[in-house]
């Protein structure tokens, strides 16, 4: 039987739940170039909200935690080909041979336009994980791993000094998927569509030009080669091409499995301050371990030698 | 993406008469050699030679058409007076066509062609008149009627230049004209914005083709669609009793 028995209640434990949540952020940028056109991402999120559930099988159920997009950039860029006039060659009766006319352009290269749009406000996710409670110990005389997996995760402080530290460990996990509405289609065409447009003198100038390619609405899709659906484009994007979502899970079960303790306990644990010149009190935790019943988290815990 | 700058050619958009005795922007000159043999060339701008080189035509073996940017030329290079191996030298077939554009900038060239044993005896003076045998173009982009007249004779031929549709334009389209003793053939042609006139001298010619109407950019209103608006009368006017 344990020296210790230690209950902390659903809703104290939601609590330092909430408090661990608000401090997850994630911040990243990429920006890949495919020749004729580079996109990438500018993102910054955090979590919000969702249940926390202890279960009487021992896990713990978190729902529909909201993932709050503080910046969801898209990064598109163009490389406008070469718009030229002129060219095309002309037969010439024999012994002439046939001329071919130089083409002459209307840039002195080919311009790049580039769009960032922030669709932050548009996409919501959601994740949810079931996990169980684990105790490790850390031992302060072991070396941290180099590279440090945590060092970006990390919110709560390493400790000085040996402690019991109780996470919250998630076995499966379901993230939402990138899910772009249909709005996000026309704003991504019409923000292109502006940038080339910037780039074309007004009135019979622009005509030629637009003759010449086609289209804006149809450079912009034959340049990016995307199908009709540009949300859906852009969430396979997100979702497959950036591998944005596999680490946005990662780090979510990096951030509680393994860098941040929900609990920690101090080894040795002191019960009396040092007072009237004494020193002290600390009695040493030995085999804690942790069970999550349906309304409250036992730790239970040896007082060793 | 590295940010790349870009200028907008100016050049083709500005209105100006395009003539064969001063290349600019949108026009070309093309020199068709008939003779085997070596030529010097010289290449003028305002004036003051900017570029010389010697070409080499010989029976075979050599490219049919070579097209020369006169805007993107380098300065001359001293070779006047010792070396004479030094410098630029282009290899060109018999009845092969050299053809001299400018792509960008305001300036004006003109172009000479003389044999190297006989520096008399000129190929081509673009300054003084287009020989007989050689062609110039002109690529119209402006949309509008343009009159092409050969001073040396006082001919003239019309040129409609339509605006570019949208759902059916395809580039690098040219016409052909014959430049003949003292008339074009056809004397009038009707382009889209963006091709060429190519004008094929028969006699000694100096072209000038220039702008007389501009066409509007935007289509004119169709008379059906005018609607008039009447003001409704007025309450009547009392009348001082």
């Amino acid at each position: 039987m344990a020296h210790l028995t230690l209950a902390v209640s659903e809703a104290t434990f939601k609590r330092s739940f909430d408090l661990l949540k608000r401090n997850f952020t994630f911040q990243d940028s990429d920006l890949q170039d495919y020749g004729a056109f580079t996109l990438g991402y500018d993102v910054k999120m955090h979590l919000e909200g969702g249940s926390v559930d202890l279960r009487a099988d021992n896990t713990v159920q978190i729902k529909e935690l909201d993932i709050r997009w503080d910046r969801l950039k898209v990064i598109i860029g163009l490389d406008v080909p070469e718009i030229c006039v002129g060219g095309g060659c002309i037969n010439m009766p024999w012994p002439v041979p046939d001329i071919c006319l130089p083409k002459i352009c209307v840039f002195s290269g080919d311009p790049d336009v580039s769009i960032s749009p922030d669709f932050a406000s548009l996409v919501a996710q959601e994740i949810s994980f079931t996990g169980s409670l684990a105790a490790r110990y850390f031992d302060v005389t072991i070396p941290l791993p180099s590279p440090d997996p945590c060092q970006l995760l990390r919110v709560v402080p390493l400790p000085g000094n040996n402690q019991w530290q109780i996470f919250v460990d998630p076995q499966t996990m379901d993230l939402d998927l990138f899910d772009f509405p249909d709005i996000v289609g026309n704003l991504i065409e019409d923000a292109l569509t502006s940038a080339v447009t910037a780039l074309i003198p007004g009135g019979w100038v622009r005509d030629l030009i637009l003759a010449i390619i086609g289209g804006i609405a149809d450079l912009i899709r034959a340049i990016l080669d995307i199908p009709d659906d540009i949300e859906e484009w852009l969430s396979d994007l997100f979702n497959v091409s950036f591998g944005l979502l596999d680490f946005i899970g990662t780090l979510v079960l990096d951030f509680f499995a393994s860098c941040n303790p929900i609990y920690s306990i101090d080894d040795p644990f002191e019960i009396l301050p040092a007072a009237s010149g004494l020193i002290p009190v600390r009695i040493p935790i030995r085999n804690l371990s942790v069970r999550a019943h349906d309304l409250e988290m036992v730790i239970q815990t040896d007082v060793g030698a | 993406m590295h940010k790349k700058k870009v200028l907008l050619n100016r050049a083709m958009f500005s209105i100006r008469p395009y003539e064969s005795s001063a290349l600019t922007v949108l026009t070309t000159l093309f020199h068709h050699f008939t003779e085997a043999g070596n030529y010097e060339l010289f290449v003028r701008r305002g004036g003051a030679v900017i570029h010389r080189a010697a070409i080499q035509v010989g029976e075979k073996g050599a490219q049919q058409q070579l097209n020369l940017d006169l805007a993107a030329l380098r300065d001359t290079e001293a070779r006047e007076c010792c070396d004479k191996e030094a410098g630029t030298k282009y290899a060109l077939a018999v009845n092969s066509i050299m053809g001299f554009y400018v792509s960008q900038g305001t300036g004006a060239y003109s172009v000479e062609i003389a044999r190297t044993e006989h520096k008399e005896r000129r190929a081509l003076d673009s300054a003084a008149h287009v020989p007989p045998g050689d062609l110039f173009a002109v690529t119209l982009v402006r949309p509008g009627t343009y009159r092409a007249v050969n001073e040396e004779g006082g001919a003239e031929a019309l040129i409609r230049v339509k605006p570019p549709d949208r759902k059916d334009y395809r580039a690098g389209e040219a016409v052909l004209v014959t430049c003949g003793a003292g008339a074009f053939k056809p004397k009038r042609v009707e382009i889209t914005s963006g091709h060429s006139v190519v004008f094929r001298c028969e006699t000694p010619a100096r072209l000038r083709v220039e702008l007389v109407d501009a066409a509007e950019s935007a289509p004119r209103p169709r008379q059906e669609m005018r609607h008039t608006l009447r003001r409704s009368p007025g309450p009547p006017s009392h009348k001082a009793t």
